[in-house]
């Protein structure tokens, strides 16, 4: 310890920025009711992790890549930095990185950080640094909300030459830093991931407000086919082809709130289900709703992949919430001990 | 019309699950100012005693959602609380409503479908404006995009479904009507509605406290502006 951070604020500046790539948070909650939308990070639980590897809250303000976007950073007093999410080469100041890892940096010395491109991994990655992004709050919230154009930095996508700030790095955190570059800290372990692999994921789904207006054959036939994730599925909703599913007779809906996994089919048949800035109110038969563990096991899945649905009981969805939350918990008492493996990167 | 509505309503209250951290409940009658308002007094019901776990309340046309952490406050207790604040809710609540005069322009590249309207209403252009702009409506919700108003009393002689193929880009400010609802496209978005004006008024400022101009319960006139046809 040559000198202490605690307390100042640090700063980044993009260099470079293509594609998707904003600042989400845990959502903007409270102004539904007024036709505002959630939004927030795509991929909640990989977006959590990042951020309590970071040593942050679990909503706080990270940056979020979509699939082939690209990102280089400048960053001064950071004293900690965590990836999750969808696996690409990641290089600070020119070394390799890696995602679900706590990273310690010296909060003293200024780096780089360049964020790379797969065509293999998934659709959303996050990068969390400590003490959080502070854009300007817009309703409660902090993320990017890119149709309201509110929210992040001035609503839009992240450009070069853009300056954010950073909160306060966290005391605890710069007791550990080294004199020099990054060291990993601590990993999550396997368990909190998300599965990888080849293997078609299974969402699992709890019945919608409209599950009993589609005939037996017609659930069956849901639960029984493999459907694929279309490209023209967006932060708003993913849109998916497969079998096609009509309620019996056809149903007239009266505008109702929908949520992030809502799983709607319009007139046409096809399945939408809604995604993180989904509309707050949705005109179409609701046919079932994803539970929140899997959320963002769907939101990683690219365009082709092709998902299956599998129909569970409420307290399995509530298991595995506190599972997840179980999980977190340990991986806090991991970080704030130090209990987790220390290593050069 | 209120009794027959009271009656349906102590038939059957459907409590519905949203996901494991939602709930919604919907009620069997035609959306109605009267049922606007009550769902709305829920909800500041709500607000006034939120539960443990409470993470907001969302209204729709006939139906109230509500989200929250299930790990504190168990959907069964939810519905037990809902339902209760329900029954306890006055027959007409006292809301602070308010009334907007909203200048419209009518016609022309500001409601490129007025025509067709008319053409279905068997009515010359001026009279459809006549009878939008002649009555009073009433917030039934405001949703789907950042302040958007649906607005009931719509005349019977101007009710036109949706349109079968949606438009791609409708102009903020357009005044649209679909069934026997009137709204207000805060921001340019895609849209399925008749388009017949549009105005300036501003539906949602995010600077605002509350960032929506209207609240269920107020009261709309459209006042046609010098210059429509």
């Amino acid at each position: 310890m040559t000198r202490s951070a605690a307390g100042e604020v640090g700063q980044i500046r993009v260099t470079e920025a293509r594609g998707c790539v904003t600042l989400q948070d845990g959502g903007r909650h409270g102004f539904q009711r007024f036709g505002v939308s959630v939004g927030g990070a795509m991929d909640p639980h990989a977006a959590e992790l990042a951020n309590r590897l970071a040593g942050n809250p679990a909503d706080a303000v990270l940056v979020e890549l979509e699939g082939m976007s690209r990102l280089a950073l400048r960053c001064e007093g950071v004293s900690s930095l965590a990836l999750a999410g969808a696996i690409v080469p990641v290089h600070l100041d020119g070394r390799p990185v890696p995602f679900w890892a706590r990273i310690e940096t010296n909060p003293s010395q200024a780096f780089t950080i360049g964020i790379g491109t797969d065509r293999e991994s998934g659709r959303w990655r996050y990068l969390a640094l400590s003490g959080g992004c502070r854009p300007a709050p817009v309703l409660g919230g902090f993320g990017t909300d890119l149709r309201a154009g509110w929210g992040g930095v001035e609503g839009r996508m992240l450009h070069s030459g853009d300056w954010i700030t950073l909160g306060p790095v966290p005391k605890k955190s710069v007791e550990h830093a080294g004199q020099s570059g990054c060291h990993i800290w601590s990993q999550v372990s396997a368990r909190l991931r998300p599965p990888a692999g080849t293997q078609i994921p299974v969402l699992r789904i709890l019945p919608g407000s409209h599950w009993n207006a589609f005939p037996t054959g017609v659930r069956q036939r849901f639960l029984g086919a493999h459907y694929q994730v279309t490209p023209d599925s967006d932060r708003m909703g993913y849109r998916l082809s497969g079998p096609l599913l009509h309620p019996d007779p056809p149903l007239e809906i009266d505008s109702e709130p929908v949520t992030f996994g809502s799983i709607q089919v319009p007139s046409d048949g096809s399945p939408i289900v809604l995604m993180a800035d989904h509309p707050t109110q949705g005109g179409y038969p609701h046919l079932a709703e994803i539970i929140s563990m899997d959320l963002g096991v769907l939101a990683q899945c690219r365009a082709g992949t092709e998902v299956e649905f599998r129909q569970v009981d409420e307290q399995v969805a509530l298991r595995a919430l506190r599972a997840w939350r179980q999980g977190v918990a340990r991986l806090q008492v991991g970080l704030g001990t130090g209990s987790g493996f220390r290593g050069e990167a | 019309m209120d009794s027959e509505v009271g009656v349906a309503e102590a038939q059957s209250l459907e409590c519905l699950p949203l996901g494991e951290c939602g709930l919604l409940l919907r009620w069997p009658q035609e959306p109605a100012p009267r049922l606007s308002r009550r769902i709305r007094a829920l909800g500041e019901a709500l607000d006034r005693k939120p539960p443990p776990g409470f993470v907001e309340w969302v209204p729709g046309l006939r139906s109230f959602a509500v989200y929250f952490d299930p790990t504190r406050f168990s959907r069964a207790a939810w519905v037990e609380t809902l339902t209760s604040f329900w029954e306890n809710l006055p027959e007409n609540p006292d809301l602070p409503v308010r009334f907007f005069e909203v200048p419209v322009r009518y016609g022309g590249d500001d409601g490129p479908d007025l025509a067709e309207v008319a053409d279905r209403a068997r009515l010359d252009p001026e009279h459809c404006i006549a009878l939008h702009a002649g009555i009073v409506y009433e917030v039934l919700l405001v949703g789907f995009a950042p302040g958007f108003p649906y607005l009931a009393g719509l005349p019977e002689a101007l009710a036109v479904p949706r349109r079968t193929t949606p438009r791609l880009r409708v102009a903020a400010g357009s005044v649209a009507i679909a069934n026997r609802l009137c709204g207000i496209y805060p921001r340019e978005s895609p849209g399925g509605w008749s388009l017949v004006g549009r105005t300036d008024w501003i539906c949602f400022d995010p600077g605002r406290s509350p960032p929506a101009c209207f609240a269920i319960g107020d009261q709309v006139r459209f006042h046609p502006e010098k210059g429509s046809r």
